[in-house]
């Protein structure tokens, strides 16, 4: 397995890194490594996600005009929905 | 206030709400998927396609409905999105008789329950039926705090 030495860790870093080892339940520093990382990555892919998100939130609200203004009747939403579901609706 | 759950399943009656702005609730309803993203990831039966998307094909156009679907396929992750294949609705049927809901609504309990989501819908009649005895928090739009 390759080794890596890394020279001049700041004195807080280090307290930090030992902490976190110690709370992620990693054994090695190796470990410790292999975890940081894969938080990371999913850090990583949850950002790009969120800005998904807010992209189709945003996309759906500009719907709003047009269903509005073409929703025939004054069927509610949820009387809609309940017989989409085949619930009955009162 | 700090949800339980980093994931959220959102009713498609929320979407469709938000959509219509003459609806009571639908101010509410868009804030909760304008502010979704803030807190979580959304976990979803794939039925909300069918839902969301068929309901606008028929009440308003096909154009709106495609656009719609864009913006779920945006919306909802795809490793989070549930298939509705026999699997996941023999282990959702149980929850009608257990909770005494309808069919469809109890796919989505089942997906909250499966995934230790969040579940938020505008129907009060499917959130009041589910008791204390959830293991999940449960929100209709007006009690949704986050």
């Amino acid at each position: 397995m390759p080794t890596i030495l890394i020279k001049n860790v700041p004195e807080d870093t280090l307290k930090e890194l030992k902490r976190l080892k110690v709370e992620l339940g990693c054994e090695t520093w190796a470990d410790l490594l292999s975890e940081l990382t894969t938080s990371c990555e999913t850090a990583s892919v949850d950002a790009e996600q969120k800005r998904r998100m807010r992209k189709g939130a945003d996309g759906l609200m500009g719907l709003q005009s047009k269903v509005t203004a073409k929703w025939d009747g004054t069927t509610t939403v949820l009387e809609e929905m309940r017989r989409t579901k085949r619930h009955e609706t009162p | 206030m700090k949800p339980r759950s980093s994931l959220l399943t959102v009713d498609s009656n929320i979407i469709i709400a938000a959509l219509r702005t003459t609806e009571p609730a639908s101010s509410k309803c868009a804030k909760i998927l304008a502010n979704a993203s803030e807190h979580f990831m959304l976990v979803e039966p794939s039925i909300i396609y069918q839902e969301v998307c068929g309901t606008l094909a028929r009440k308003i156009d096909l154009e709106t409905a495609n656009i719609a679907k864009e913006q779920l396929d945006l919306l909802i992750e795809q490793k989070r999105l549930i298939n509705c294949d026999k699997k996941t609705c023999i282990s959702a049927f149980r929850l009608c008789a257990e909770y005494g809901i309808y069919a469809i609504d109890a796919l989505y309990l089942n997906v909250a329950l499966s995934n230790y989501a969040v579940l938020v819908s505008l129907d009060k009649e499917f959130i009041d039926k589910l008791n204390d005895r959830l293991p999940i928090e449960a929100f209709t739009v007006d009690n949704y705090p986050y």
